[in-house]
């Protein structure tokens, strides 16, 4: 077996990892497919934790210890969750398969197949990959450990020495898997349709689990092709854009429904917004925005003793370790900025949201932003419940702007290489909140989820 | 008969199909999709040249000496790309920069043992020659 299959074969220590959570019964409702990929994630932030807790103790990585300390972790998240009353699968939408059903199944599948052959044919590779994510993870791999050495050298300073280190961690832990002396860097790139695949089977059971089967299979064809066409277009192969958006999308996918408002669904949104900030830096904004925007949507439908805790505690544990390492090794006490932050060049505004609509406009004319807008506007119903995901993406899109406001003299280049892949989320923002807005006025919270853990 | 769509769905899944062609049709042609790449980089970007080299000057530069890269003729902007892709695909070397943000960074020349030039052999020799392959070339300088 070559280095890369055997790379990519041992991401399978991922879903093993947090199969103890996810095989809880509260998450039966989700379906097997959707499970396996939250497990999955739900691993990857448990070994990557234990990567970071393992290096700031100075312990060398040592897989089979890491792989069950982070099982532990999993199954000990279990005892946070109430026991089940019944674990009986819910009747509705038991119905054949419609055409519109089946329609959407063929888009998905078509879309992940296309992001599959564009990463195999070299069409869609991050040149990140190769610029700071890639040698990060060869670098930690080699030292068995977050290497701060490497992390200190101050030629090595274009490697963002700060950012988030869950994907370095996951492709370390696969290259010392493979006994592999470096990256493989062609796996690296395949994770970018693997990682598309888990977020549709995610998105497709989540959504299943408070709305209609047609609209959650709707909803997760229109993503799978917007991701999977972005993806080829700002070319995210390998680099921790899918990482992040499989973080995102599924936790706004869990707190759009019903699921939200149980125990349950508050601690995998908690733990998908754990992996959303140890992949990359935006994925802190997009927490603030949706933790603090749900705590008030449905603050009259949760418990304010376990709401908070559940949704913010495994973030802060997550970038704790992180900020903890780089603070004890006089590496980093926050992520780096680009300018202080009141410094904001508002003469700049125009330029930049032009630059952003050219940007953007690169990704097919526009389209992931604007069929989902159509929808809306033209949707015959809209309930309040559009409005939540609606108010992230426009919080995260006044937040980009912001920071593009910043720092270099002229951000043109800058946003030609970012804005597509960071905007990325809000095209997905705006397709749930289509859905969102199709159920009855409230619906989401009075709907009992499919899976039996109600209590909240 | 099919049940009629609801309009904010029947667009949602006609741009899907409309997303998906999209990606489809910026695909190469078949044959391609399945050749086997010689670097991670042929399609995306101008990496692929340098992917090459470097890959190959890796299995002939020993671990644990130091490198630096040169283009020729001399151009900070390639030497920066260099630079960088070097640090990626020569693990277990300290790389050094010919040059940083595309400024030239002559204090680190004479650190090497090692100069790697991608392009034609200069003239004068930076040091003794490893090797000469497509792409480039491998010297190495008296140990001092």
């Amino acid at each position: 077996m070559s280095a890369g299959a055997l790379w990519l074969a041992s991401l399978t220590a991922f879903p093993a990892a947090g199969a103890p959570l996810l095989a809880h019964r509260a998450f039966r409702g989700y379906g097997l497919a959707a499970r396996l990929a939250l497990a999955a994630a739900c691993g990857a932030v448990a070994v990557s934790w234990t990567m970071n807790v393992a290096s700031l103790a100075g312990w060398p990585w040592r897989l089979p210890l890491v792989l069950l300390a982070a099982l532990a972790e999993c199954f000990a998240l279990r005892f946070l969750l109430p026991r089940s009353p019944s674990g009986a699968e819910p009747s509705f939408d038991r119905g054949p398969v419609t055409f519109w059903e089946r329609a959407a199944v063929a888009v998905t599948l078509a879309a992940i197949t296309i992001a599959a052959a564009a990463t195999l044919s070299t069409s869609a590779t991050s040149p990140d990959l190769l610029l700071f994510w890639g040698p990060k993870a060869g670098a930690f791999a080699a030292a068995r450990g977050l290497d701060a050495a490497y992390l200190g050298d101050p030629l090595l300073r274009y490697q963002h020495l700060s950012y988030p280190p869950l994907v370095p961690n996951v492709y370390a832990f696969a290259t010392i898997a493979a006994g592999a002396g470096r990256l493989p860097w062609m796996a690296a790139a395949a994770t970018f349709p693997l990682l598309l695949a888990a977020t549709a089977a995610g998105l497709a059971g989540v959504l299943r689990n408070s709305f209609s089967r047609r609209d959650a299979w709707i909803a997760t064809a229109a993503i799978t092709a917007a991701l999977g066409l972005l993806g080829e277009v700002f070319d995210v192969a390998g680099n921790a854009d899918p990482t992040l958006l499989l973080f995102e999308t599924l936790a706004a996918a869990i707190l759009v429904g019903s699921a939200g408002t149980t125990r349950a669904g508050q601690l995998l949104a908690g733990m998908l917004f754990a992996g959303a900030v140890a992949a990359k830096v935006e994925g802190l904004p997009f927490v603030a925005a949706a933790g603090v925007l749900f705590l008030f949507a449905r603050r009259r439908s949760i418990s304010w003793r376990h709401a908070p805790v559940f949704l913010f505690g495994p973030a802060l544990l997550s970038l704790g370790g992180w900020f903890a390492f780089g603070r004890v090794r006089g590496l980093f006490r926050a992520y780096e900025t680009y300018g202080p932050t009141l410094e904001v060049y508002l003469e700049r505004l125009g330029p930049v949201l032009s630059g952003i609509a050219k940007a953007l406009g690169a990704g097919g004319a526009g389209l992931p932003w604007l069929l989902p807008i159509a929808a809306l506007l033209f949707a015959r119903r809209r309930s309040r419940a559009a409005l939540y995901p609606a108010a992230i993406a426009f919080i995260l899109s006044a937040f980009f702007v912001f920071t593009y406001l910043h720092g270099a003299p002229d951000p043109a280049l800058w946003i030609d290489w970012s804005a597509g892949r960071i905007f990325s989320i809000v095209s997905v923002l705006l397709t749930l909140a289509v859905i969102a807005g199709r159920a009855r006025a409230g619906a989401a919270e009075e709907t009992p989820p499919r899976s039996p853990a109600t209590e909240r | 008969m099919r049940a009629a769509l609801p309009r904010e769905l029947a667009i949602l899944l006609a741009g899907s199909v409309v997303l998906a062609g999209w990606s489809a049709v910026r695909l190469p042609p078949a044959a391609e999709i399945f050749r086997r790449p010689q670097t991670p980089y042929d399609r995306s970007g101008s990496g692929a040249a340098d992917f090459r080299f470097l890959t190959e000057a890796a299995s002939r530069i020993p671990r644990r000496t130091s490198v630096i890269v040169w283009s020729e003729p001399r151009d900070p902007t390639r030497e920066t790309t260099l630079y960088i892709s070097a640090v990626a695909l020569l693990p277990g070397r300290r790389v050094l920069p010919a040059a940083q943000w595309n400024i030239p960074t002559p204090e680190w020349e004479a650190e090497a043992q090692y100069v790697l030039v991608f392009g034609p052999s200069p003239h004068p020799s930076p040091g003794e020659s490893v090797a000469v392959f497509p792409g480039g070339s491998i010297f190495r300088r008296p140990s001092r």
